[in-house]
């Protein structure tokens, strides 16, 4: 009798196969998932975005705020030298159409591009990747000083050239 | 109204699939998923190229019409209701505990996830906000994403947008899940065809049982590789069905389902290469020069590709990346390795389960369970896109280590449904001869010799 429902048998036991392998995976899913609701469950979708995706969705917010939907913004970050591709996809897509470039240069330039924000990384994120751009802070001051400061908010400093 | 959106979706591709798939409304409509998407992105590009504007009125209006037509024609099919085995309501026991891993935890995780922020969401962003692609692609050059890759998932992603009336990025990427679902419902449907409920509903939950198939469903919800799986195991299964059973609509629904990855990823343009190949080449073989069948062989991959060239012509956009020799000898010179990372991935069963072992196995044993040389056409699809894989990596304009350290478990797992789905056709054969000998009335005893 087990010999004809053998088929039978091997259906089970090649599905109890694979449940076993599968299962440590899915008893980690369960607890990222879990661990995850502790911290963002109950939240809105924005304050998620701005938990998860620190401090890019935070800065971006702002500066959507301050600026028009055409708008160029030049990005002086001060961010490692991996960070500042991240940032520079994050805020193309936070801040689209407006035009984004993103460098960690205090002398760094764009064409047309009137409005300029100073963004300062997370010192979390700086302690996983150092600072390695150029950064003179007195040349920061004296550029800055030509500009008109429209908006200053954690992690950035936004200015636009005087009309 | 995301909900409305996709279930729009899932209606448009079972009235498109009409002509063709026999199947109840539930298998319908997640089969019908992949191919509505296919055709609402495919015609958002072509109303752009035509200069057609992106209303909802436009865009849902011809549908609307086939909905009527399709409505009026159908004929209800009576539902035939069998209570399910034990092993059936074993696999969907597994099924609903791995969706309970899964499903809330993509609802919880906002949209983070590089390729979705940097490609494919953001492209479909960028059209909806531009009202249509030309904008974003004569910018292309300031972006770092590829703006040469096919526009399914985001012209698709737009076709949402434009449902909802805002970006709503978090609702959109909902997109991969129902991809996921319909490469399930695919997946069921073609074991059905080969096989027994149990055997498929086994399958099926073993599917899911495949991590990375699930993490690259919902964790990288929003990524183009859910959608091109569903096309690939679809238009491979539907060309198998084709070659063991001589159905024209089986022939039609793999040109189609080949087309739509080819319209989804550049792996799928791999892979409907193979396939149309393979198809072309059993016409010739067995001279059947039935215009219907040639028709579709060119119809639906010009379809998927010719508006797509057309438009990246009209918009001057290159494949990025410049290919050198001494990048080439790099590649070539690691490919060794590379080969061994890439069985190794492929062989780990955290990852994979054990869907390729089983795939070698199928191979060695398709004979003894009664299939003929014809089943080896799902292997050698399985074997055409790890080449693909394998000659993509190699000439790839980047570091090969790099490629596979970012992008091969999510490659292979476009190929596992098509591995499981080998083995599984070969199991389902074996299962159901052995059922059929347990059915089979016992052949009558031998009469006795009375002795008095």
């Amino acid at each position: 009798m087990l010999r004809a429902q053998a088929h039978r048998v091997l259906l089970a036991a090649l599905f109890g196969v694979w449940v076993l392998v599968a299962w440590p995976k899915l008893g980690e899913q369960f607890a990222s998932l879990e661990d995850w609701q502790r911290k963002l469950g109950g939240r809105s979708i924005e304050e998620r975005a701005a938990m998860v995706d620190y401090p890019a969705y935070l800065v971006a917010e702002q500066v959507r705020q301050a600026t028009p939907a055409g708008a160029c913004v030049l990005f002086l970050a001060y961010t490692g030298p991996e960070h500042v591709n991240y940032y520079k996809t994050r805020f193309d897509y936070y801040l689209y159409p407006r035009r984004v470039v993103v460098q960690a240069n205090t002398a760094a330039a764009a064409d047309n591009c009137p409005y300029l924000a100073v963004f300062r990384d997370s010192a979390q994120n700086l302690q996983v990747e150092a600072f390695h751009g150029a950064w003179d802070d007195e040349q920061l001051r004296q550029r800055l000083a030509h500009l008109e400061k429209v908006h200053a908010g954690p992690h950035v400093e936004i200015y636009r050239a005087r009309p | 109204m995301i909900w409305l959106a996709l279930l729009f979706t899932a209606a448009a591709g079972w009235v498109l699939l009409r002509p063709w798939l026999r199947s109840g409304p539930v298998i319908g409509l997640c089969v019908g998923f992949t191919a509505g998407a296919a055709a609402l992105s495919l015609q958002l590009l072509l109303y752009d190229l035509a200069r057609i504007p992106w209303r909802r009125w436009t865009v849902l209006g011809p549908w609307v019409v086939a909905f009527g037509v399709f409505l009026y024609k159908r004929r209800p099919a009576r539902p035939r209701w069998r209570w399910p085995q034990p092993m059936e309501l074993a696999a969907l026991a597994f099924a609903v505990v791995a969706l309970m891993a899964w499903v809330p935890y993509e609802r919880l995780m906002p949209l983070n996830e590089w390729d979705a922020v940097m490609l494919w969401m953001f492209k479909g962003k960028a059209f909806y906000l531009d009202g249509g692609v030309a904008p974003y692609l004569r910018r292309a050059q300031e972006f770092l994403a590829n703006p040469a890759y096919p526009l399914l998932v985001p012209l698709y992603s737009t076709f949402l947008y434009i449902c909802v009336g805002a970006p709503a990025d978090h609702a959109a990427k909902l997109l991969s899940p129902c991809f996921f679902a319909s490469l399930l419902g695919g997946f069921y449907y073609l074991l059905r065809r080969f096989g027994s409920r149990p055997v498929a509903a086994v399958f099926t939950a073993m599917l899911l049982g495949v991590y990375m198939l699930s993490f690259v469903a919902f964790h990288y919800a929003g990524y183009a590789d859910t959608a091109v799986t569903a096309a690939i195991v679809l238009g491979a299964g539907f060309l198998y069905a084709w070659w063991r059973e001589e159905h024209h609509a089986d022939f039609a629904l793999a040109a189609l389902f080949a087309s739509i990855a080819a319209w989804g990823k550049n792996e799928g343009q791999f892979f409907l290469a193979g396939a149309g190949a393979l198809a072309a080449g059993r016409l010739l073989w067995r001279r059947q020069w039935n215009w219907r069948l040639w028709t579709r062989l060119a119809v639906f991959p010009l379809l998927a590709v010719a508006p797509w060239v057309a438009a990246r012509g009209l918009y001057g956009i290159r494949r990025p990346g410049q290919l050198s020799t001494e990048i080439v000898q790099t590649n070539v010179a690691s490919y060794l390795p590379t080969l061994k990372a890439l069985i190794e991935h492929a062989f780990a069963p955290s990852v994979f389960n054990l869907a390729f072992p089983m795939l070698l196995l199928a191979v060695a044993l398709h004979r003894r369970a009664g299939l003929d040389a014809k089943f080896l056409l799902l292997p050698a699809l399985v074997a055409w896109q790890m080449l693909g894989v394998a000659w993509v990596y190699i000439t790839g304009p980047i570091s090969l280590q790099w490629m596979i350290g970012s992008s091969l478990d999510r490659v292979l797992s476009q190929i596992v449904p098509l591995a499981l789905l080998s083995a599984a056709v070969v199991f389902a054969s074996y299962y159901d001869r052995a059922e059929a000998r347990l059915a089979a009335p016992a052949p009558p005893a031998k009469a006795k010799k009375r002795v008095r």
